[in-house]
């Protein structure tokens, strides 16, 4: 299969038989030699290696070892439900394990809404091999050809007589097999697929037992807070620590290239002893930046020489009408809930991190740097992740709290919090960005768009040459779907000191605002419906249309309420196509979303329920952008300091979402970002049609 | 040493009496279920009850709590509580990180009236945020333990 994401090359898979109480084992490599492996990662004595994928346990017991960070996207379900549909396992018997960190896993990033369109097929057919295995050895004990061998859910059934064997009574002897070859994707039937099973997850989630990074605790562990530079590029001149020192349960007062920390035997006590400390910082080279200098930034830079993006087509010589609007978003953070954490033991000389992560290779690979140690010596335990958003594909506060743990006096675990101030001072932010757009229409048609974008941007910060497009600062831009002669997409990245970080959806989050916005108003210079006008125009864009058509239909059965609009957004990202018509009021009270129709086609599907949950929660996160989503720059630093400033979304601000799921026989999508992008734009056209003039600028509050 | 009325036990603790409740529960008595988010009183992450009626843990000082405090962990230990029952049953959680408090909180709206008024619940939930939107589902979970 070729992925998406990257190339998963040559695999094997290995069978371990019956060693340390475990049936049958099956392991995958991707991309790599087995020998190499062994080289990188010893295999341990006693024990299995972590290469091991999937357990069949002498009792029946599934165990899947789930790849990927579970941010509340559903991959302790989808992943195992991918390679229980292949063996046909018992869904009450699988029980998903997190790994740590290890390349034998072979990507553990969890990003880019691609865990499941990814590995649908090596997941699917890791267990279909395993089925396969057990099938052979059934039909063995039973001396009868292979053929007449079925599987029932955990079971392997010999059909003309009825007898049955369950996959744990057969694991030891399966393992003996040799690893078959299993059929393309399109000959394995779906057993579990397209069923909303119970969620792994949830138990533990509404009992209070679930592990995030934070709620690690250990035995003599202590507790640091880092006060970090006020503001961008200050350096720390002096520190008087005498005060915070002195009060009960501090241990030590650190200084590191990070800022100064305090460690303390509680939580509370750390966090009262950072804010005891006097410190002096040098304002550094950005103390006069504002947010109005970034704005000028933004000006001056979209009026200059661009990148181009895409070009195709030629202008039209002539044409009856031009339009012209600019389009501007903030920058935004990401704020999840369980503020930014991270654990470190270093002892005998290794180093044990548990991390709510997005990314535990890259963790493991940064603390092997900074400590020089081997693989082997550093062991990374991903956690239940509080809110991913992408925040947690970086690493800041690992390196932070390995800087620290390094400079302990008395060795222990230590578990780095970051207050929510620190977390929305120090985020890594959506970058801001300046949208400038042109259509020209004659003829009743849409002849030319030409879209420029001015925006810093997260892979040069530092700014890009005049002819560099960041892709990710032009994604959901430059796949303009519409049919017309022209299109120009230009794109200019933004020099900014203001640290910057993918955030859910990325480019998406702001180029569909401007796309699906800017659409509304050609089709209102057209005086053509902005239904009818993208119907139209998206003739060649048959999944596209599809959403559309089907949002349209199901908006249709509830009638608008008086003194409300609607708006409607198409759009397509991580190869999933979303449609959305919000319906939107405005009273003293302010704006209020009551409604959301949506439509989705992310291909074939693993879990529906999981689908319908994501889009409902990208809505709700787009939501909290589109209304309140304002990072502010003031003097070189971030003027926002908790949820009372940088508000959210609450209960009753969330509308009655209403999700359609199309049935597709199209390669999965991604389903985790793609709720997001849409919203926006859907809320913005509702609102400009309820106040009978354009809105061009988030956040609306 | 402060004595406190915890998940149905007596529970003493040698802290400061203006520690704050979160952390003597999270850092001292290893309980980690009720969670810390803001620290101000602003989200209400940390919601646990207090006689059956919802308190920020994270902005009441642990020498100030009178009264049987539950947790979390104590909410079940009978056996699943209905609204445990009714989250699971509309797959409400999704990162699961504030889903103690929402519980906590909606067992304490759902206490005070067995079929609160729309008003009642907005009340009640709005005091407690979600960054992964679950809300819609959390108004299902509640419509499904009302006492009508």
């Amino acid at each position: 299969m070729k992925s998406p994401i990257g190339k998963i090359g040559r695999r094997e898979l290995l069978v371990a038989g019956g060693a340390g109480g475990l049936g049958l084992v099956l392991g995958i490599w991707y991309g790599t030699r087995r020998e190499r492996w062994r080289k990188n990662v010893p295999e341990r004595e006693g024990s299995f290696s972590p290469n091991v994928y999937l357990a069949i346990e002498t009792d029946g017991s599934v165990r899947i070892w789930v790849n990927r960070s579970e941010l509340g996207q559903g991959v302790w379900t989808a992943l195992p439900m991918l390679v229980a549909d292949g063996l046909d396992a018992d869904w009450s018997r699988v029980q998903p394990v997190q790994p740590l960190a290890s390349r034998n896993y072979g990507v553990q990033f969890t990003a880019v809404s691609s865990s499941v369109r990814s590995q649908w097929q090596v997941l699917r057919q890791s267990g279909a091999a395993a089925r396969a295995m057990l099938m052979a050895a059934a039909a063995k004990t039973w001396g009868c050809a292979r053929e007449e061998c079925a599987t029932e859910a955990g079971f392997v059934v010999h059909s003309p007589s009825g007898r049955r064997l369950g996959y744990g009574q057969l694991a030891l002897l399966a393992s003996r097999e040799p690893v078959p070859e299993v059929g393309a994707e399109d000959d394995l039937p779906p057993r579990l697929l397209g069923r909303s099973l119970p969620r792994k997850d949830l138990p533990a989630k509404v009992d209070g037992s679930a592990r995030f990074g934070l709620d690690v605790r250990l035995p003599g562990m202590v507790f640091a807070a880092l006060a970090r530079p006020p503001r961008f590029g200050a350096r720390l001149r002096g520190v008087s620590s005498r005060h915070a020192e002195s009060l009960p349960g501090v241990r030590q007062v650190v200084t590191t290239d990070h800022g100064v920390a305090v460690v303390a035997v509680d939580t509370w006590t750390a966090l009262r002893a950072r804010d005891a400390l006097e410190l002096d910082w040098e304002p550094g080279p950005h103390v006069s930046l504002q947010g109005s200098h970034i704005e000028r930034d933004l000006r001056t830079a979209i009026e200059g020489d661009l990148a181009t993006a895409r070009t195709a087509g030629t202008e039209p010589a002539e044409a009856s009408r031009t339009l012209h609007a600019e389009y501007e978003v903030p920058f935004l953070a990401h704020a999840p809930m369980e503020p930014i954490n991270c654990t470190v033991w270093l002892h005998d000389g290794r180093c044990d991190i548990w991390a709510p992560t997005q990314a535990p290779g890259r963790v493991q690979l940064t603390a092997m740097e900074l400590l020089g140690l081997s693989e082997p010596s550093v062991s990374v335990r991903p956690t239940f992740v509080g809110g991913g958003f992408g925040r947690r594909v970086h690493d800041i506060e690992v390196r932070e709290a390995v800087a620290i743990a390094r400079k302990l006096t008395t060795p222990a675990p230590l578990q780095l919090v970051w207050s929510r101030t620190d977390d929305l001072r120090h985020d890594l932010y959506r970058p801001c960005a300046l949208h400038r757009l042109t259509a020209r229409l004659g003829d009743g048609a849409l002849l030319s768009w030409q879209h420029r974008i001015a925006a810093p941007s997260i892979i040069k910060p530092a700014g890009g040459e005049a002819t560099w497009v960041d892709p990710v600062g032009v994604e959901g831009a430059v796949e303009f779907p519409y049919a017309t002669p022209h299109v120009e997409v230009r794109y200019r990245a933004v020099p900014t000191p203001v640290p910057l970080g993918f955030w859910r959806s990325v480019g998406h989050s702001y180029n569909a605002f401007a796309v699906e916005c800017f659409i509304d108003e050609v089709a209102e210079a057209l005086g053509r419906s902005p239904a009818a006008l993208r119907r139209e125009l998206l003739h060649a864009a048959p999944r596209h249309r599809g959403v559309l058509d089907a949002v349209e239909r199901s908006a249709a059965l509830v009638p608008l309420s008086a003194g409300r609009a609607r708006g409607l957004a198409v759009h397509a990202s991580f190869e999933s196509y979303v449609a959305m018509i919000a319906e939107v009021g405005e009273d003293d009270q302010g704006i209020r979303v009551h409604r959301v129709f949506c439509a989705v086609d992310c291909g074939r599907i693993v879990h529906p329920d999981l689908i319908a949950s994501q889009i409902e929660g990208g809505i709700v996160f787009g939501l909290s952008a589109a209304l309140f989503g304002r990072i502010t720059i003031e003097d070189g630093a971030v003027v926002e300091s908790g949820f009372l400033d940088y508000r959210l979304a609450t209960y009753s601000a969330s509308p009655e979402i209403h999700v359609e799921i199309l049935s597709s026989r199209a390669a999965a999508g991604g389903v985790g970002e793609i709720g997001v992008p849409p919203i926006a734009p859907a809320v913005v056209n509702a609102l400009s049609r309820l106040r009978g003039e354009r809105v061009r600028r988030l956040p609306l509050c | 040493m402060i004595t406190l009325r915890l998940n149905g036990e007596d529970v003493a603790v040698d802290v400061p009496p203006e520690m704050p409740l979160l952390w003597v529960l999270r850092d001292v008595l290893q309980l980690t279920g009720t969670k810390f988010a803001c620290g101000i009183g602003a989200c209400g992450t940390c919601t646990l009850l207090v006689d059956g009626q919802a308190r920020r843990s994270c902005v009441l000082p642990v020498g100030e709590v009178r009264g049987e405090i539950t947790t979390i962990e104590g909410l079940g230990r009978e056996g699943q509580h209905p609204v445990q029952a009714a989250w699971i049953a509309e797959s409400v959680p999704q990162c699961g990180y504030c889903q103690p408090a929402q519980i906590l909180a909606a067992v304490a709206l759902l206490g005070a009236d067995p079929d609160p008024g729309e008003e009642a619940v907005q009340a009640a939930m709005d005091a407690v945020l979600c960054r992964c939107g679950t809300y819609p589902r959390i108004r299902k979970a509640i419509d499904r333990c009302r006492r009508r």
